[in-house]
């Protein structure tokens, strides 16, 4: 239950403290945290406009997208690691649960005709056909060495204290790759820029363009909710089970506030360029697997 | 049996007389007589057995069906009637005078894949096979002179399988005697081999496979939709009939995964690039073939590395894969018909909008396309859902140097199931959203009831598997207790896929809570799209098919070949440029192409021993008889 509280409130809060980090950091004051969840409100009472072309796939992406994430992180541990659906194998569908809301996003933003979104969607698609078999190749290494069949048994057990060193280095791999993983899912700053306001530029930003009101309110969520999923999961690979719910808070504050300063320190890559630095997290994820096997092979 | 086939042979006599009506009625009775043999022989019987005395070399043929030919059978049975049935209608709009000959052809076609599964003698399962890939050939060829190249080229390829095919059943009689499938147990490598490539040809595994981008986007929708969905099935029957009564080593099995995951990428990378909607449904059927392969192997595997939960949750998603396949390809294909009668064209860039004015097929293809893509909701998810879940069946480490190739199958599994799911996508958006990119697509409307109720029965099957997937597992379950597999484990996958459905429950009452309150609280205004207030939008400003895939192919470009040509006007100042794009087929324009035209030329040196005069004719056979005299005396 607390979970699905974390699930309602947290996302945008958090959201808001990514915004904070970067106004601090320009030497701003910033808005406050809960502005977010007042612009969502707001926008939720707003009236919209759809394009002339659009049909009922665009009335219905945001809400299928949206409900389709919200599923997805009942799967997901956040304060509590005792989730409300769990089976084994669960991780497998809470990856094309979380595909499905991006494909149906996509299909959405061709929809209304414009040349910008067309551009936009093929680049975010592109950019995110080589997470998909690296997460699943994450998920078969952390698999592999603790031996758990459900996404939350899986990502409670995984820690960065208990086992040998060699479980140190591949927790730390790991919650980079996963890190990696989550700043081109949620088109964060080395990948994309979400606050660019050139529609040439744009990726995520652009395929949203046509959207207003109460729709563009269930994709900010949708969006912010997403990051919230990858950003507990990186903390509970590095806090072992069961520990202060404190430290998990710290962890998950701490991968945010740092998405903040990256965002401010760094420029974005080069569009072309994207593709390769994506395939770091399938780099790492096959070296994990290949330690596991050497040190099981005995070789060490 | 008997009743069943007698039915569809006489389905044939309204054939001949153009009467599809009566054809297609016949053989919707003959399939259910069919159907409940199948689905007893499947469920309660174990055999059903009686021996055909031929005279020699034939022998004795045993006719006899097994769990596997069932399991095909009932796909068979189910299918064909559907898709004769939507050739009723769209043979009706899409009427030629060949018509008669047509039906005959392509009864004799559904005929000959029916007695395929029920024979078990090598000679005449080669028989039925000829007349199948004969009789095929022929529905290609329909009434259209161009239909004649991609036709032949289907027709060669097949031969050629035959080729390896009869070579490889040759040797299994010499091997053990008999040419009863009996007689395939614990073969030689040498026949195993030539048998599988020989069966390769026809399931459409990577190097064989550039015959299905050629031949379906010519042939009509009803003959594509039945050819990629079951013909093709056909091949992957025999591979199974194969696999399952041999042993296969670990490199075989490596041998096996690289293949198909070969297969399955070779497929992906061009149906990227690809503008011919139904090439793109033809390149999916070789993906999806691998896909199933992929399952198969992990299956092979995990017998291997005696892994029991790994082996049967591998076979059991390919059988299902198998299963799902053949009814979302031939929905995409039927739907791809109805597209083609509307439009007039199969070029997805001339194309857009549709989803206005056949709002029904746009609702129904959707389903199809989801299901491709293996999205959830769907029925192709819970197949690739049982293959990923069996590459994650690893008690521990120490196992994991045993199932390596495993791994890779993942890795594969889920690229190529990302790039299936962009270029998806582009077809549908391209198609169906947007604006129209030409008046033919503007001015598309929706066809008749009749031809769309194939189409609805089946999306309504890809949602009813997909949502409730123990109805589909119900339907494997006495093939994996045949292959003696874990049926404990089994057991364990129902109550998971219950579960699956729950959460699809929870997905639905979230979406349709959502939707309502949207329904209530918003309200809606309608304005031009933004472009960047740029006021002379046009239609031909949207993504293209080439344009759509461009971030990807910068990527992807040592797997994606092609030919760009710039026409440029000649002079100083060029008013216009033209570039013409070709994407090319890895294997046919690049390998085979070159090859058969050098094999050409080499013949074509030969050519002018045939030059009409007599003298020289005597003196070839003088040479000949003077050589033949050398060899015989011998040089002493």
């Amino acid at each position: 239950m607390i979970n699905i509280l974390c699930i309602i409130f947290f996302p945008l809060v958090f959201m808001g403290l990514i915004h904070r980090v970067k106004a601090i950091m320009v030497g701003r004051k910033g808005k406050s945290l809960w502005q977010n969840q007042r612009d969502f409100i707001k926008l939720l009472q707003k009236g919209e406009v759809l394009s002339v072309n659009a049909t009922a796939i665009t009335r219905i992406a945001p809400v299928l997208s949206l409900a389709a994430t919200l599923t997805a992180a009942l799967f997901v541990p956040f304060l509590s690691t005792r989730t409300l659906l769990c089976f084994r194998g669960d991780f497998i569908l809470v990856i094309y649960l979380l595909t499905l809301s991006k494909g149906i996003m996509a299909l959405a933003a061709m929809d209304s005709g414009s040349s910008f979104q067309g551009m936009g969607t093929s680049r975010e698609l592109s950019f995110t056909a080589f997470l998909e078999p690296a997460f699943f190749l994450i998920i078969a290494a952390l698999i592999i060495s603790v031996g758990a069949g459900s996404l939350s048994a899986i990502f409670a057990l995984q820690n960065l204290v208990s086992g040998g060193i060699w479980n140190v280095f591949a927790s730390l791999f790991i919650a980079i790759a996963l890190y990696i993983i989550l700043l081109v899912e949620s088109c964060r700053v080395p990948f994309d820029d979400p606050a660019t306001h050139l529609e040439l530029t744009m990726i995520h930003e652009v395929m949203v363009l046509d959207y207003s009101g109460f729709s563009l309110a269930l994709i900010h969520y949708t969006g912010a909710l997403k990051i919230f999923i990858y950003a507990s999961l990186i903390s509970h690979l590095i806090i072992p089970a069961g520990s202060f719910f404190g430290w998990y808070l710290l962890i998950l504050a701490g991968v945010y506030i740092f998405t903040g300063v990256l965002e401010s320190l760094m420029a974005r890559f080069r569009m072309n360029r994207n593709l390769e630095l994506v395939l770091v997290p399938l780099s790492i994820a096959m070296l994990t697997l290949t330690v596991l096997l050497v040190i099981n092979m005995g070789a060490w | 049996m008997s009743i069943g086939i007698l039915i569809l042979l006489i389905a044939l006599i309204p054939a001949l007389w153009k009467r599809s009506d009566f054809f297609v009625i016949l053989w919707i009775l003959g399939s259910a007589f069919l159907a409940y043999e199948y689905m007893e022989v499947l469920y309660s019987r174990s055999v059903q057995d009686f021996i055909l005395m031929m005279p020699e070399p034939v022998g004795s043929v045993s006719i006899a069906l097994n769990k596997l030919s069932a399991f095909f059978g009932v796909i068979f049975s189910l299918g064909l009637p559907l898709g004769m049935f939507y050739g009723h209608f769209y043979l009706k709009e899409h009427p030629s005078e060949s018509l008669g000959s047509h039906l005959f052809w392509l009864g004799v076609m559904g005929l000959s894949m029916h007695c395929l599964l029920w024979v078990r003698h090598s000679l005449i399962f080669l028989m039925f096979w000829e007349l199948m890939s004969l009789s095929s050939f022929f529905c290609v060829l329909f009434s259209k002179r161009e239909n004649l190249e991609a036709g032949l080229n289907y027709l060669i390829t097949m031969q050629l399988g035959a080729v390896f095919l009869i070579a490889g059943f040759a040797l299994a009689y010499i091997q053990s005697g008999t040419f009863d499938f009996s007689g395939f147990e614990k073969m030689n490598s040498l026949p195993m081999y030539l048998i599988l490539i020989g069966f390769a040809f026809k399931a459409g595994v990577f190097p064989f496979a550039s015959w299905l981008p050629q031949a379906h986007p010519v042939a009509p929708a009803h003959v594509s939709g039945i050819m990629s969905s079951m013909l093709v099935k056909t091949g992957f029957y025999g591979i199974l009939l194969i696999i399952s009564i041999n042993h296969i080593s670990l490199l075989e099995i490596g041998i096996f995964c690289l293949v198909f995951s070969i297969s399955a990428f070779w497929a992906v990378c061009h149906l990227l690039n690809e503008r011919n909607l139904k090439r793109v449904l033809a390149y999916s059927t070789v993906e999806n073939v691998g896909i199933a392969g992929l399952g198969v192997c992990a299956g092979l595997l995990g017998l291997q590395a005696n892994l029991p939960n790994m082996a049967m949750l591998g076979f059991t998603g390919a059988f299902l894969h198998i299963f799902f396949h053949s009814i979302f390809k031939a929905q995409l294909f039927y739907s791809s018909g109805n597209i083609l009668l509307a439009t007039g064209t199969l070029d997805i860039d001339e194309m857009g909008a549709l989803a206005k004015g056949m709002p029904r097929t746009a609702l129904m293809t959707l389903v199809g396309i989801m299901a491709i893509c293996a999205l959830p909701l769907t029925s192709g998810f819970i197949s690739e859902f049982t293959i990923f879940k069996a590459m994650f069946e690893v008690p521990d480490a120490v196992h994991l140097s045993q199932i390596l190739p495993g791994l890779m199958i993942l890795g594969v599994l889920a690229f190529i199931g990302a790039l299936a799911i962009i270029a998806f996508i582009r077809i549908y958006a391209i198609v169906f959203l947007g604006s129209p990119r030409s008046p033919a697509a503007e001015n598309a409307r929706e066809l008749g009831r009749g031809i769309r109720l194939p189409i609805a029965v089946l999306s309504l099957a890809i949602l009813i598997t997909g949502i409730l997937p123990n109805v589909a597992l119900r339907f494997v379950k006495p093939l994996i207790r045949w292959f003696g597999l874990d049926m404990a484990y089994f057991a364990e996958l129902q109550s998971l896929m219950s579960q699956i459905s729950y959460v699809y429950l929870i997905l639905l009452a979230l979406f349709a809570l959502l939707y309502i309150i949207r329904k209530l609280v918003v309200k809606e205004k309608r304005g031009a799209t933004w472009a960047c207030a740029y006021p002379k939008v046009r239609p031909r400003m949207q993504s293209s098919s080439i344009t759509y895939v461009q971030p990807l192919a910068y990527f992807l470009k040592p797997f994606m070949y092609k030919k760009t040509r710039r026409l440029k006007e000649e002079g100083d100042f060029t008013s216009k440029v033209e570039y013409d794009e070709q994407h090319l087929d890895a294997v046919w324009d690049i390998i085979v192409r070159p090859l058969s035209r050098a094999i050409f030329k080499f013949l074509s040196l030969f050519s002018h021993i045939h030059n009409g005069k007599t003298e020289s004719y005597i003196t070839w056979s003088l040479a000949f008889l003077v050589l033949l005299l050398i060899w015989v005396v011998g040089f002493r």
